[in-house]
């Protein structure tokens, strides 16, 4: 098959079957399919579509994830060399689609081609011409993209036809050969809701060594609108869309300086967001940023071209290998990184950091514990400016060594080291703790024909990916609830010390060894046999709090239970995962219930 | 507000100090150099009377805002002063940090939560008496752990500043005698004397 004229839509009510009939009604002689990608529309519209083309395919996403995966759906299920994608809300005028199926085999299938735009009116559905909008621009530091006119666009002769060079696209409306879009991935299913998918999609095309090219005789009403009136788009999906590209092209430092930028930029609070549009949208971003880091590897490795290429061939004044440019924000850029702000040029030095903990073994890791100390120099031993953005102090703001402590927030800290002009900055990630977990030796507590029984353990906070060593925690007040054998107890409360640290050794999965071990006991109620089965339960909130900070922190709530079950003669202690079971005749051991 | 009143150097260099103090919100100290070696003293005997961790951390939060500047050549005054001042910390460090510590060691091994008496014996006085006494011991060694937690942290961290403050202020030869002097004269264990003497001469920053 030739081509596949694939449509994404969501919630567009009439104007979905009004755009595959304008398809049907212009693809002509084309041998072409038509796929209908919908992504959780939840307004009718797929079912009137059927009701007026019952051939055309549908393929559906049972709720709404983005346009990106809405595409990607439809790309699965298409069959044609040329994939021709079209919003649910357009209108291909005469021609058109053959003519971007045969621009695409013009160029042999190495570039993207995108129509002239035109807008539609809906309630008419016809084209209004008097306007066309041809290319797209793409700002690299603000992701912020404008319609280009022919005259700002180079020209370029292929195939026996006249292109011109669009440094982005538009997604409503670009077609591709199947082998291109495979090679590029096409577009990034990851990227959630609307907003730069497209852009990001024309970067990938440019770096891999792909063109988007402009064909202004094929044209393709679009129905534009002021505001989002069908559907919600929330603004923290576009951001984090950015976020996501930004990681995936750009370099190392490049990615340090823009998402500085970027975060600077973006502090506002929202209404439906008090705690600022950029931490709604980094939480997004990091939800899913192990597929983003698949890609990027995947990019970064077979490009052909870097973003510095790209900026240069598009005339962009950010990132430039040659410049120390802050077009955009020189009030941030001279706070954050000094004099000279440019993440194009390898500042003469990198800042080592290591955490002070041994433990983990990769002591270069950029994801830290609350409290968790670093030390930092630079790789030239040179006297640094320290500065940290972020919930975290330094030792001090200059100097050839300094420590940094993580504070007691889960938040990103970006620490900066300044030496002359030359700025670097390092982000770390700051996690919380998050479980409880214990581990119980293979003895016992308990007194021969006793009801009593427990255990000594040893406990873990989680997670094992960074040490706990700069945090205490401690166990809040609590009170036993006693049932049966147990209701003597009843009412006891359970005194913990409180705070104790950890030893500084992680154990695997389990985490943070805490410096103190456990006791699970029951105690004996006292009660003569035959015992009733009961059970002695506590539910104990677990605080941590970092030093320095001072404030307390409920992170986990621990259960424990030492139990007779109902055979009267088995018993059973538990807590936070560790347990042992034992009869009431089990010989005694460690009676006194020193751990 | 502080102002500079003087064009000596070495007042300069404490009032920078002291501003440094001020800025890490703790109380400024003075602003000549006998307040400021006065104050670490002060520290230093308020932590051999309490044992309290916390007094470390302010001198060594004191002795961090010295690694700003490199102190000119000629101020050796100023420089062996402050090498003096780390080294009389390093040492109570030294003194007081147990480097096998371990929580299995019966010396710190404590349980987080002690289990009351059993009702049986909750009416006995000695039982009673060995309960408090349990819950007492079992405190102390709670403490002790978490003292040697805390100034193992503040060796970490003391350790890594003071390399830095031996990179910016001294060379690697042999020339700088009164450093090498100095520690080789100070109570620092062996131990330290030697990972210093490699700082300085930038073998390791450890």
């Amino acid at each position: 098959m030739r081509a596949s004229v694939l449509v994404g839509c969501h919630n567009e009510g009439d104007r979905l079957w009004r755009t595959v009939e304008s398809i049907l009604g212009t693809i002509g002689k084309l041998d072409a399919e038509v796929v209908v990608s919908d992504d959780g529309s939840t307004d009718g519209s797929i079912a009137e579509l059927r009701r007026h083309f019952p051939h055309v395919v549908v393929v559906s996403q049972n709720e709404r994830v983005g346009v990106a995966a809405a595409r990607c759906l439809a790309a699965g299920r298409a069959r044609g060399d040329v994939l021709v994608f079209l919003d649910g809300h357009t209108r291909p005028e005469e021609e058109a689609l053959e003519r971007l199926v045969v621009s695409v085999e013009k160029t042999k299938g190495e570039a993207l081609v995108t129509p002239r735009i035109v807008s539609l009116d809906e309630t008419t559905w016809r084209s209004q011409t008097q306007q066309s909008s041809h290319g797209y621009a793409l700002n690299l530091e603000t992701f912020d993209s404008w319609w280009l006119p022919l005259k700002k666009m180079k020209e370029v002769k292929e195939g026996g036809g006249t292109f011109y060079e669009s440094p982005g696209l538009v997604g409503c409306a670009v077609a591709v050969s199947r082998q291109m879009y495979d090679r590029l991935w096409g577009f990034d299913q990851h990227m959630r809701q609307w907003g730069n998918e497209d852009l990001d999609f024309a970067l990938k095309a440019w770096t891999m060594g792909a063109r988007v090219l402009h064909d202004p005789e094929a044209t393709v009403a679009h129905r534009f609108q002021r505001k989002f009136a069908d559907y919600e788009v929330s603004p923290e999906y576009p951001l984090a869309n950015k976020i996501r590209a930004a990681r995936k092209h750009f370099t190392e430092s490049v990615w340090e300086d823009w998402l500085a930028r970027a975060q600077e930029r973006n502090r506002r609070k929202l209404k439906n967001h008090p705690e600022g549009l950029w931490a709604s949208a980094w939480g997004i971003f990091k939800e899913d940023q192990k597929s983003a880091e698949q890609e990027r590897r995947h990019l970064l490795s077979h490009r052909l071209h870097d973003e510095f290429w790209y900026a240069k061939r598009f005339d962009l004044a950010w990132p430039s290998l040659g410049g120390t440019q802050l077009l955009a924000q020189p009030a941030i850029s001279k706070k954050l990184f000094g004099a000279r702000v440019s993440a194009t040029m390898a500042p003469p030095f990198t800042i080592v950091h290591e955490t002070a903990a041994v433990q983990p073994s990769d002591r270069s890791r950029t994801t830290i514990g609350v409290g968790e100390p670093v030390n930092l120099n630079l790789s030239n031993m040179a006297n640094a400016e320290w500065s940290v953005s972020g919930n975290a102090q330094l030792s001090s703001s200059t100097g050839t060594t300094c420590v940094m402590e993580a504070g007691d927030q889960e938040t990103d800290i970006t620490l900066t080291a300044t030496v002359g002009a030359d700025s670097v900055s390092v982000i770390f990630t700051v996690v919380a703790p998050t479980l409880v977990s214990m581990v119980a030796p293979s003895s016992y507590i308990h007194c021969i024909d006793r009801p009593d029984s427990g255990f000594c353990a040893t406990v873990y906070v989680a997670p094992g990916t960074v040490n706990f060593r700069g945090m205490l925690v401690f166990e809040e007040q609590a009170y036993a609830i006693g049932t049966g054998v147990y209701a003597p107890l009843n009412g006891e409360s359970h005194q913990a010390l409180n705070p104790v640290g950890f030893t500084g050794d992680i154990n695997g999965g389990l985490g943070s060894e805490v410096s103190g071990s456990d006791t699970i006991y029951s105690g004996d109620p006292g009660t003569d046999p035959p015992f009733e089965p009961g059970i002695l339960s506590l539910s104990i909130p677990w605080d941590f709090t970092v030093p320095w900070v001072g404030a307390n922190h409920a992170f986990a709530t621990v259960g424990s239970y030492c139990q007779l079950q109902s055979d009267g003669v088995t018993l059973v202690a538990y807590k936070a995962g560790a347990s042992v079971s034992l009869q009431v005749s089990s010989a005694t051991m460690n009676p006194t219930a020193d751990c | 507000m502080i102002k500079f009143t003087s064009n000596d150097r070495r007042v300069r260099v404490v009032a920078l100090a002291l501003i440094g103090i001020a800025l890490c919100g703790q109380q400024p100290m003075g602003e000549t150099m006998a307040q400021y070696q006065t104050a670490c003293s002060q520290e230093l005997n308020s932590f051999h009377s309490d044992h309290d961790v916390k007094h470390l951390e302010t001198i060594t939060s004191v002795l961090a805002q010295q690694n700003p500047k490199t102190i000119p050549i000629s101020d050796t005054g100023i420089r062996l002063q402050l090498l003096r001042s780390w080294i009389q910390m390093l040492v109570v460090i030294d003194d007081n940090i147990d480097l096998a510590y371990d929580k299995n060691n019966p010396d710190y091994r404590f349980t987080m939560h002690v289990p009351p008496l059993s009702s049986s014996q909750s009416a006995d006085p000695e039982a009673q008496q060995q309960y408090a006494e349990k819950v007492e011991a079992n405190r102390r060694k709670a403490a002790k752990s978490l003292f040697q937690i805390r100034i193992r942290a503040i060796n970490d961290k003391a350790t890594w500043i003071f390399s830095g403050f031996v990179i910016a202020n001294y060379s690697d030869t042999s020339q700088e005698a009164a450093f090498i002097n100095t520690v080789n004269q100070s109570a620092l264990s062996q131990e330290r004397k030697q990972t210093i003497l490699d700082i300085q001469a930038r073998k390791s920053l450890r």
